[in-house]
């Protein structure tokens, strides 16, 4: 299996790259791999979406680039290069420096992110001093001037307030205030929105887009809903089974998807535009990461499958900068051309 | 300050508990079968004797009218007089309680200075030589009774390499902390395990948290993690543990004081009941109760100061 990444002259100066990623749980017998070649690349400026049912790897390759592997689980292969340290690799120093300085991390649940036990304003200038030589002083400044910027009406009081005295919507500010901190070059963001209401959810992905622009930050956003992606993406990576299957501009990937996975995401969510007949959810289920296929992991549930896809899986570049892990892209392209999504 | 409304709700919620406490210390003398004085003077008292410890205690009149004669005294102060000592129990129990705080408060410092750090290394590689030596130790350290361990200590430290004090309570600061060591380490290592077991489960509990993954991702010294994050939200539930103890703890500081010949409110206690002190007994009772329930609230308060969310309760 190889992993094309595009030949657009952009690399080497990516800030991210993940290049054919193998992480695997546990030792002999039980042993699997619940990531098998992932890929992506993200640059300062840019917004990367992750799209994906639950269970495909997701979070497992953002705590890959942070160098935040859980216990268990551990690198078996392929490449983690962020601002120039090779994270697999990295010593206890690089680490350091990785963690906070070089990527911030927004996890999914904002009520369990924050230590119950300390101030909020604590826990981001903590954050800032890890990084950087302040006084306690200079340390709760910065950390005030981070609440006022992601929204805290009155940041100074504020600062002194606990976890539990804030909203799930509030909590996730001080999450990202936190990932600030440190002012890294990369934002991972794990569903950061999942576990908030609709409104709430604009408001937080308004204030992650405004940091790319103002910050000059690349953002990574793991989502496995499409309507994030597409208001806030630029580019989206499509991943399954802890591979990545297809990526590109979000609007072309969105409108005109080169893999029937990802043809039946978009099947699968309903719009103004689909009626009730359209929306199809999608036959079979996911596999389970201890059983690998040597072909396609789309196959067995994939309407376009032929006998080659069980056997053998690549990646491979097509138009507008794009990659695909579908053999028959080009079938599918005509159809989607032909009748529309 | 939110923490004064914490007190007080708690010590009104402690109301119940001291009115069951004064009933059931009330009720101690009455237990006993035939005439409470008698018991108390013993068979060769003199009728004269009996008649007025009769009229001294109200003995004559109704039970419930004798409980609220017996409260009224606690109200105003009067914990009784004692038969042996023909002294004031309150008197009595104030003179030796230094000897006994001291006794209370330096096992629970001890438990502290010891538990964290074992716990802290036992949780640090679960399963590890480690982690199994410190198991050990603990299971023996529960094993041992008291009074045992207290003379080995005493063989050991006091007459064999003459570290450290046998007996009595010392002068001065310096002189408390050297010879109250054996004493109170007697006590703690009886209560350390418990400690251990629950701060390593905790601190392993806690560590599996998502809020030290955050604290992870900003690149903190593991030292801080652990401090910090790690132990400091672990220590809540065990500082319950440790208060409960301390309640079971002043119920050894009987046989610690015996061992060590200090002469405290457990040795009172002793004495009084060796002389069938009925009012001694009472008071000293009645004493260590408060002490028990004190140290409760002094453990909820800890708790509501350890954790904030509980602030708001
Ligand atoms: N801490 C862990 N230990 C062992 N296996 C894990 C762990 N976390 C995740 N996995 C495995 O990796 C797979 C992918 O998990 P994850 O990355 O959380 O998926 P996603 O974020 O896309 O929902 C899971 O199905 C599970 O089998
Ligand atoms: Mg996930």
């Amino acid at each position: 299996m190889s992993v094309l990444t595009s030949e657009s002259g952009a690399e080497g100066r990516d800030l991210l790259v993940v290049r054919d990623l193998r992480l695997g749980v546990g030792e002999g017998e039980g042993s699997f791999e619940p990531v098998v070649g992932a890929a992506l690349r993200a640059d300062r400026g840019e917004v990367v979406g992750v799209v994906g049912e639950s269970g495909s790897g997701k979070s497992l390759m953002l705590r890959a680039i942070a160098g935040l592997l859980p216990p268990g689980v551990d690198y078996r292969g392929g490449e983690v290069t962020v601002g120039g340290i090779d994270v697999p690799h990295a010593k206890p120093a690089d680490l350091h420096r990785l963690r906070g300085e070089t990527v911030g991390m927004i996890f999914q649940e904002p009520m369990t992110a924050l230590n119950p036990t300390m101030r909020i304003g604590t826990q981001i200038a903590e954050a800032a001093r890890a990084h950087r030589d302040l006084g306690r002083g200079e340390a709760k400044a910065r950390a005030i001037d981070l609440l006022g910027r992601m929204g805290f009406t009155e940041p100074a009081r504020q600062y002194r307030l606990y976890p539990h005295e804030l909203s799930g919507g509030m909590r996730q500010r001080v999450v990202i205030a936190i990932a600030l901190a440190g002012e890294p070059a990369l934002l991972l963001c794990d569903e950061p929105t999942t576990a908030l209401d609709a409104t709430v959810t604009m408001r937080v992905l308004d204030l992650i887009v405004g940091l790319v622009s103002d910050l000059d930050i690349g953002v990574v956003l793991v989502t496995h809903d499409l309507g994030v992606a597409a208001r806030i993406c630029d580019r989206i990576v499509v991943m399954y089974a802890g591979r990545m299957l297809e990526e590109g501009p979000a609007d072309k990937v969105l409108r005109r998807p080169r893999h029937p996975y990802t043809l039946a995401l978009l099947r699968a969510v309903p719009t103004r535009e689909t009626t009730i007949e359209e929306l199809r959810a999608i036959p079979g289920t996911p596999p389970v990461p201890q059983e690998q296929l040597p072909g396609c992991p789309f196959a067995p549930r994939c309407e376009f499958a032929e006998d080659a896809c069980l056997r053998e899986v690549r990646t491979v570049a097509i138009e507008d900068g794009r990659t695909t892990a579908c053999r028959r892209h080009e079938v599918l392209a005509k159809m989607v051309e032909g009748a529309g999504v | 300050m939110a923490y004064a409304g914490f007190l007080i709700r708690r010590l009104l919620q402690a109301i119940p508990v001291i009115f069951g406490v004064t009933f059931i210390v009330f009720w101690l003398i009455h237990l006993v079968p035939g005439d409470p004085a008698r018991t108390a003077l013993g068979l060769h008292a003199t009728p004269a004797a009996i008649a007025k410890l009769h009229q001294e205690w109200g003995l004559d009149s109704s039970l419930p009218a004798q409980y609220l004669n017996y409260l009224g005294r606690l109200v105003t102060g009067n914990l009784g007089t004692s038969l042996r000592y023909q002294e004031s129990a309150g008197t009595l129990i104030l003179e030796r309680l230094p000897v006994t705080l001291w006794l209370i408060v330096y096992s629970t410092v001890l438990v502290a200075i010891f538990a964290v750090p074992l716990a802290l290394l036992a949780a640090s590689r679960p399963g590890a030589l480690r982690d199994r030596l410190v198991s050990i130790i603990s299971v023996a350290g529960l094993g041992i009774p008291g009074f045992w361990l207290g003379l080995i200590l005493i063989q050991y430290f006091a007459i064999e390499a003459r570290v450290l004090p046998a007996a009595g309570f010392g002068s001065g600061f310096t002189g408390h902390l050297e010879s109250m060591f054996l004493p109170s380490l007697t006590i703690a290592i009886g209560i350390i395990p418990m400690v251990v077991r629950s701060l390593r489960a905790e601190v392993l509990r806690t560590a599996d948290l998502d809020f030290v993954v955050t604290a992870r991702s900003k690149g903190l010294s593991e030292r801080r993690i652990r401090w910090r994050h790690v132990l400091r939200n672990a220590l809540p539930p065990s500082v319950t543990i440790l208060m409960v103890n301390v309640g079971f703890l002043i119920g050894s500081t009987i046989v610690v004081e015996l061992v060590f010949s200090l002469g405290g409110i457990g040795s009172l206690m002793i004495n009084a009941i060796n002389g069938r002190d009925f009012p001694l007994v009472q008071a000293v009772t009645l004493f260590f109760a408060f002490m028990v329930i004190f140290t409760n609230i002094l453990g909820d308060l800890l708790q509501a100061l350890l954790d904030p969310r509980l602030e708001a309760r």
